[in-house]
């Protein structure tokens, strides 16, 4: 596989050249830049299979110079020491990143997780994440699935159920969709999202589609599409204060 | 009855006189219209209100008040002829002194209401300056709780770089870079965790699985570890509070497992007793006595207040949580390693 690492910092390209030599000796580094100018050229000129892209670089960031192309023919990995808000958006939009220092484990996984990816990414994942980052504000999610990639409008969600490690997102409209995410990360990709609450194990809510609160003994949701949820004991105060805000 | 008069002036006949307090100097002069021996008229007069009956007045016609307090009079008045014929009906005026406006009732009203209203006052603003104070209280205690938590990064931190320096040193390009990488994920993770005030065990598991990775390449596998989690455990959904386990872990290692001439083993045990998180931490070191022992014959001591802390943070997230440390004895008596035992209430 041919790839291209883009980095303002050339001592990263050099310790992930040297990472990539030792454990993924079938990828084979075509061309490094160290701007996103120079970046693009060179995605033009080689056609990699896989870009290694720093979100922060002057002039032009990564993010900036993937939506500077018409169509995305190549993966991408993003690579960031710290950005919190970056990643979160990066998440969101079903793409994948490494963080730096890049563990050779967490790299050697990404790579094979590449090799068996079916689906090319979508112009829209890359608008959507230009948009996040730009604004940190996420009005969407994205979800790749058995059938494709499908963006999912957060207000749209009712809410959303565990099932094992798939989580299953109740919409308006009556509308049902599968990820396969567990729960617990589908709760912390929505954790900036204030009207969406965890009031049990095997549910997340969105609390502006809380039909009625009952309070009997342990607490019970009634949301819009009339699914009863239970609320869990220690939830119940955290429960009450942010319904009470909304 | 003559018209009466009020201060020197003329008011015509009336029934009733409203005066205000301060008017309340009063005079009545009367005059009986029978002029025949007027001076044999005897006049008789009644101020209902003030005096206790009919006061005899013989033929003055006139009858001074001072100082009446506000409120309604009525002035009687009669008189009898020369033959001592008192006439049949007498005659009568409403008087009423209104009260100065610091008497009247809707002032008293205004007065108590304000006077509730200024208590009501003061009572909501010191309770609100104790409100604030125990927020601030809150705050403090939060703050320190979080400075506890990363008060137990350093203990990482320095031995991490260490060992890393001593991997380069020695030139072990691949295991200073992969010790160096885990170390920073790790660093990473303990940041965000400390950020919080509960994480989930999932977490939890994950920065004591990385610390083991690490002391474990960084003792050279001089020991071997396992974490045993029951199957109905739900790593996902349980919150605790972040970084519990690692420093008792740290302990076993450093002052039970690192001291032992073989190969030492740290047995990790998770187990959930209806809402009673249970986290058993055994090793098969040295045990405390003997490393205590250790500890004093070396010159430069090891401060372990990690352990301290890591209790005293356990008990305040619930005074009913407990931390028990126990040594594992074996027939004969000797020790054969340490059990420290964290009960969560969940």
């Amino acid at each position: 596989m041919k790839a291209i690492i883009i980095d303002d910092e050339q001592h990263c390209i050099k310790t992930l050249q040297w990472t990539l030599a030792q454990y993924c000796p079938d990828v084979e580094i075509v061309a490094t830049a160290e701007n996103g100018t120079n970046g693009k050229n060179s995605i033009e000129a080689f056609n990699p299979d896989i870009v290694f892209l720093d979100i922060e670089m002057p002039m032009m960031n990564g993010i900036d110079m993937l939506k500077s192309f018409e169509e995305i023919s190549f993966e991408v990995i993003f690579t960031t020491a710290y950005d919190k808000y970056a990643i979160n958006a990066i998440k969101l939009n079903a793409l994948d990143y490494l963080l730096k220092p890049i563990d050779k484990d967490e790299l050697i996984a990404a790579v094979d997780k590449i090799k068996t990816k079916k689906l090319k990414i979508d112009k829209s994942q890359i608008d959507n994440l230009h948009e996040v980052h730009k604004t940190k504000i996420a009005d969407k999610i994205a979800i790749t699935t058995n059938d494709g990639l499908q963006f999912i409008t957060l207000q749209n969600i009712i809410r959303i159920e565990a099932d094992g490690s798939y989580s299953i997102f109740y919409l308006l409209e009556g509308k049902k969709i599968v990820l396969s995410k567990k729960l617990g990360d589908v709760e912390e990709l929505l954790e900036h999202n204030l009207e969406f609450f965890r009031p049990q194990k095997s549910h997340i809510i969105n609390l502006k589609f809380v039909e009625k609160y009952i309070k009997t003994d342990g607490g019970e949701i009634i949301m819009v599409d009339n699914a009863r949820l239970s609320l869990s004991r220690n939830k119940k105060d955290e429960f009450l204060e942010m319904f009470a805000k909304i | 009855m003559n018209a009466p008069f009020i201060s020197d002036t003329s008011t015509p006949y009336i029934n009733k006189i409203v005066l205000p307090y301060n008017q309340n100097f009063i005079s009545f002069r009367f005059q009986s219209p029978n002029y025949s021996q007027s001076d044999k008229i005897v006049y008789q007069y009644f101020l209902e209100g003030v005096d206790s009956g009919w006061i005899n007045n013989s033929n003055r016609n006139f009858v001074n008040y001072t100082q009446l307090k506000p409120g309604k009079y009525t002035f009687h008045v009669k008189s009898s002829n020369a033959s001592d014929v008192w006439c049949h009906q007498n005659t009568a005026i409403n008087i009423i002194i209104t009260p100065p406006w610091w008497l009247t009732w809707w002032f008293y009203a205004i007065s108590i209401l304000t006077f509730i209203g200024i208590v009501y006052f003061l009572l909501q603003y010191r309770i609100k300056s104790i409100r604030k104070q125990e927020q601030l209280k809150f705050k403090i205690a939060s703050l320190e709780i979080q400075s506890l938590r990363s008060q137990m990064n350093p203990h990482f931190i320095f031995n991490a770089l260490n060992s890393i320096n001593g991997f380069i040193v020695e030139n072990k390009t691949h295991l200073a870079s992969n010790y160096l990488t885990k170390f920073s994920r790790l660093i990473r993770l303990i940041l965000e965790n400390s950020k919080s005030e509960t994480i989930t065990l999932q977490k939890e598991v994950e920065t004591l699985k990385l610390y083991l990775l690490m002391e474990g390449i960084r003792f050279d596998n001089k020991f071997d570890y396992e974490i045993f989690i029951e199957e109905k455990i739900d790593l996902d959904y349980i919150n605790i509070a972040p970084l519990i386990i690692q420093p008792f872990a740290e302990n076993s290692i450093w002052h039970g497992l690192m001291h032992k001439p073989t190969k030492g083993h740290l047995q990790i045990n998770i187990l959930q007793n209806a809402n009673i998180l249970v986290i058993e931490i055994i090793d098969n070191g040295i045990g405390r006595a003997k490393s205590t022992e250790l500890k004093s014959k070396e010159s430069n001591k090891h401060k372990s207040y990690g352990m301290e802390i890591t209790k005293q943070r356990i008990l305040n997230a619930n005074p009913k949580n407990s931390v028990t440390i126990s040594d594992l004895i074996d027939q004969t008596e000797n020790t054969i390693g340490t059990n420290v035992t964290i009960s969560l209430y969940i």
